[in-house]
């Protein structure tokens, strides 16, 4: 969108007026700083002159020195009332030591100074001077006069001679602190002490506690500032970004980017009353472009009416009045395939020029054709029934055309009544829809092809149910069987042989066995008890038989399901019976071979084809090829032979027979080979024949064996419907 | 859970959907009644005593569901009366399957010897070991299953899990 557009004011439309900006992109001026506010407060020129400095400084800077501030000033008042505690503990702890020092000598010093013995004072004092930190020591008597008085240390010491009436405590000096202490005897005052010690070792614990103070307070410095380094992020970060956003959009005009909101606190709150300011000025803006928008397309509208006017008037002017010539025109450029055609003959009486680059038929050649003549897959007469209409528009339908080129389209045709030069005719628009209906036609195969994949997907889920079932009865057939064998081996049945030994042993002498105490006496009613517990057996052993036969069942069902659902994806297609005998040769060719059998095939080449399934056909020569060939294993060499004849039989069937030179079939075994589970083979399973003539049965024949007895060869004769005798048989 | 068992645990779970298996395991696990007592009386006079049958009681539960076989375990666990064998079925529809379901109480159970039940059409070993993890108290035995085996795991695997418990 460029910047500037032409923008007609009311009065001079039409006109083009100087492009007046709508939208200036500079940035306003940054208004001037206003000045830091009127400090207040107890110093107000320092006040003054840390907020003219601080003024310029970003937040960040600010709230550094404001939480730094704080955090010292904290520091530094803890600091100092840690200090004067600590001192003023130790003041007092030296002046209680100093009080109770001077009473405990005055109670020695008193019988000294009772009987006078200076010695022994100046000995009391000098034991008190001992005391560490004790500058001096002295003893007055009533006047005032020093009776003992050693010094020791040098800078400090006690006067001469004091007032008569000091009176008793403690006094403080800079240097020190000095007890007075009465002497009492007989309830007077005898004499006075005193005791002096120096506050000096006060001085370096002092000393030290600034020390620690002052330490403990860069350190708490340092680690605050890194602490707000980490943290004031929170506050600055997003004013900062914020601040940044605001300068952007400023700088690019974009109103449609908001800013991230990162905190619910009044930044946030910020955040969310930009965002808001932005939405108000991108709706104004939009607004203003959209009316740009409109008078512009006003303008265009106007513009074009006014050429139309100008052109129908030149019309006018140059006197085309048929309304034919105007018509011709919109119809001719239409991009829409038209033609005109007539009411009854159906000719092209007019094509406009999309027809003739959709068709690819010239103009001369549209007029030799008609509607009928490039209709293709209709009777001309259907295609003038579906025109002969009174109604004065309608639907057409589908229909297919030919073009030039030889290709088909599919158009649809709407007609309309018109009177074109002078005469009743119809206009014709044509859509092409082939594209259409070959997408169409695209999906409903998709569609079919998903419906075939969901049911091939159904149907292994089914089969894969079906094994589960099976297998899940198998598994109660296998216990039924389990406890049917324990019942027996542990049946009480052994026990009759046990009494019939019994009575066997005792042949000799029966009388005494059966006479009263004898071991014969519990016999008849040991077997009643015996006969008891082995109909309990058998009714247990019939119950798990009925489990049985209730479980056998079930499998044969879902197996019966299993084959009913197999049957319905047997592909019946034709074959030339012929063919399917050379393709189960082929199959076998290799044992055929190896076991040196001679091949003799006859079928006569005027057969029919039959419909078959032609894997079960397959599935059943292959058996029966297999069969005679291992059949001939004890046939001499020489006498191998396997003929297969195919001859249509009286039921209208191909017979196909298959014979053998080889062990033939016993008279006995003949009606069971088919049976399920029958072999003669060591290693066979009775499957294979079994298998095979169920197969027959399903593609509608029937397989048959025959033998003239052992040693002399078996034939055996599979049947499969001809399409002129077979009455379709369905599956299933 | 070191408190040891005073008799040996015998207590046994089959989870599986189809009412016919519980029957099944029932009918190998649990010995037939005692015979007629009266019978086997008067058979030591007559034919002198024969060797006693070896006595092996197992106590079966069952569930019919994954979920529902998750909970016995978990009473179970919870009133001290673990079970030591649990048989589990893979296609147990519509709940968890015999895998997610053997996941899942291996989670309150650690020592629980189980056994998967598996129909052919279903998982493979190597797909199973794939999806629980190597793990030395799982078997496996293939549907249809030989009673035989069924009443060897059960009698091995409990003892198995007694002897952990001891150790």
């Amino acid at each position: 969108m460029p910047d500037t557009i032409p923008y007609p004011s009311p009065e001079e439309e039409g006109a083009a007026p100087s492009p007046p900006e709508v939208r200036t992109p500079a940035v306003p001026p940054t208004p001037p700083a206003a000045a830091p506010p009127e400090p207040k407060g107890f110093f107000p020129r320092l006040d003054q002159k840390v907020r003219r400095s601080l003024w310029p400084k970003p937040i960040r800077t600010k709230l550094m020195f404001i939480s730094m501030l704080a955090c010292m000033t904290a520091m530094l008042v803890a600091g100092l009332v840690f200090t004067a505690f600590d001192f003023g503990s130790a003041f007092l702890t030296t002046r209680s030591r100093l009080q109770s020092l001077a009473r405990v000598t005055a109670e020695n010093t008193r019988g000294p100074l009772a009987q006078g013995s200076t010695e022994d004072l100046i000995s009391a004092l000098n034991g008190v001077m001992d005391h560490p930190n004790v500058t001096g020591a002295a003893i007055y008597i009533a006047d005032g006069r020093a009776v003992a008085r050693p010094t020791k240390k040098t800078d400090f010491s006690l006067p001469a001679m004091i007032p008569s009436d000091v009176s008793p405590g403690t006094r403080f000096s800079f240097a020190g602190m000095r007890q007075y202490h009465p002497i009492i005897q007989n309830g007077q005052r005898a004499g006075m002490l005193a005791i002096e010690v120096g506050v000096s070792q006060l001085w370096p614990a002092l000393r030290f506690s600034a020390l620690v103070g002052t330490g403990i307070l860069i350190l708490a410095a340092a680690v605050a500032k890194g602490l707000l380094g980490r943290f004031h992020g929170m506050i600055s970060g997003p004013i900062t970004e914020l601040a940044q956003f605001a300068e952007s959009v400023a700088k690019d005009c974009n109103y449609s980017v908001r800013a991230e909101k990162r905190s619910e606190d009044e930044v946030g709150y910020l955040a969310d009353s930009f965002n808001g300011m932005l939405a108000e000025i991108e709706d104004r803006d939009a607004a203003l472009l959209q009316a740009k928008a409109d008078l512009e397309s006003n303008v265009k509208v106007r513009t074009t009416q006014l050429e139309g006017e100008v052109l129908e008037r030149r019309q006018a002017e140059e006197a085309m009045k048929d309304s034919e010539h105007r018509y011709r025109n919109l119809f001719e450029n239409n991009p829409m395939p038209m033609w005109v055609m007539d009411l009854e003959t159906l000719d092209f009486i007019a094509v406009n020029n999309a027809a003739v680059r959709h068709y690819g038929y010239s103009h001369s050649e549209f007029r030799q054709l008609s509607l009928p003549a490039i209709t293709k897959g209709a009777d001309p007469l259907d295609v003038e029934r579906a025109f002969r209409t009174s109604q004065k528009s309608f639907d057409a339908g589908e229909w297919k055309h030919k073009l030039r080129g030889g290709d088909v389209i599919e158009v649809h045709l709407t007609a309309h009544a018109i009177v074109f030069s002078g005469k009743v005719a119809k206009i014709v628009l044509a859509n092409d829809v082939t594209e259409r209906n070959r997408a169409q036609r695209q999906i409903a195969d998709m569609h079919q092809k998903l419906m075939d994949a969901s049911r091939a997907a159904g149907m292994a889920e089914v089969a894969t149910g079906v094994l589960h079932n099976v297998g899940n009865v198998l598994n109660s057939v296998n216990v039924s069987t389990n406890v049917l064998a324990d019942s027996v081996r542990k049946s009480k049945a052994a026990s009759i042989r046990k009494v019939a030994d019994l009575l066997e042993a005792n042949k000799g002498d029966l009388p005494a066995f059966f006479a009263v105490g004898g071991k014969g006496q519990m016999v008849p009613g040991y077997l009643a008890t015996l006969a008891q517990q082995l109909d309990t057996e058998q009714e247990g052993r019939l119950a798990e038989i009925e489990q049985l036969a209730k479980n056998v069942a079930h499998i044969k069902d879902i197996v019966a399901m299993q084959q009913d659902y197999a049957k319905v994806t047997g592909v019946m297609e034709d074959f030339a019976p012929r063919a399917l005998i050379d393709e189960a040769l082929r199959m076998t060719g290799a044992d055929l071979q190896s076991s040196s059998v001679k091949v003799e095939v006859a079928c006569p080449g005027t057969l029919p084809h039959v419909t078959t399934d032609r894997h079960k056909v397959l599935q059943i020569l292959v058996n029966l090829i297999t069969n005679a060939q291992q059949a001939m294993d004890g046939t001499p060499l020489e006498n191998r032979t396997l003929a297969i004849t195919v001859a249509p039989d009286s039921a209208g069937h191909a017979a196909i027979a298959i014979r053998d030179t080889g062990c033939g079939i016993a008279e006995e075994n003949l009606a069971r080979v088919f049976n399920h589970g029958f072999t003669t083979k060591p290693t066979g399973h009775g499957f294979g024949l079994h298998s095979a003539a169920n197969a027959a049965t399903e593609i509608g024949g029937s397989l048959t064996g025959a033998s003239d007895g052992p040693g002399r060869g078996a034939v055996f004769t599979l049947t499969l419907p001809l399409p002129m005798a077979a009455t379709i048989q369905k599956a299933a | 859970m070191n408190t040891p068992q005073k008799a040996s645990n015998r207590r046994i779970l089959i989870i599986d959907d189809n009412r016919a298996i519980h029957s099944d395991f029932g009918k190998i696990l649990r010995v037939a009644d005692a015979e007629n007592p009266a019978l086997a009386a008067m058979e030591d006079t007559l034919f002198g005593k024969a060797p006693p049958a070896p006595a092996s009681q197992f106590e079966l539960a069952s569930a019919f569901q994954g979920r529902e076989g998750f909970d016995l375990v978990k009473r179970a666990e919870h009133d001290g009366h673990p079970f030591a064998v649990a048989f589990v079925d893979v296609r147990m529809p519509p709940g968890w399957d015999g895998v997610e379901t053997i996941r899942q109480i291996w989670q309150i159970s650690q020592n629980l010897q189980t056994v998967i039940c598996t129909a052919f059409s279903d998982y493979s070993w190597e797909q199973i070991v794939g999806m629980l993890g190597k793990r030395d108290n799982l078997f496996l035995i293939r549907k249809p299953f030989d009673p035989t085996a069924v009443r060897q795991l059960a009698f091995r695997l409990s003892e198995r899990w007694n002897a952990r418990q001891a150790a």
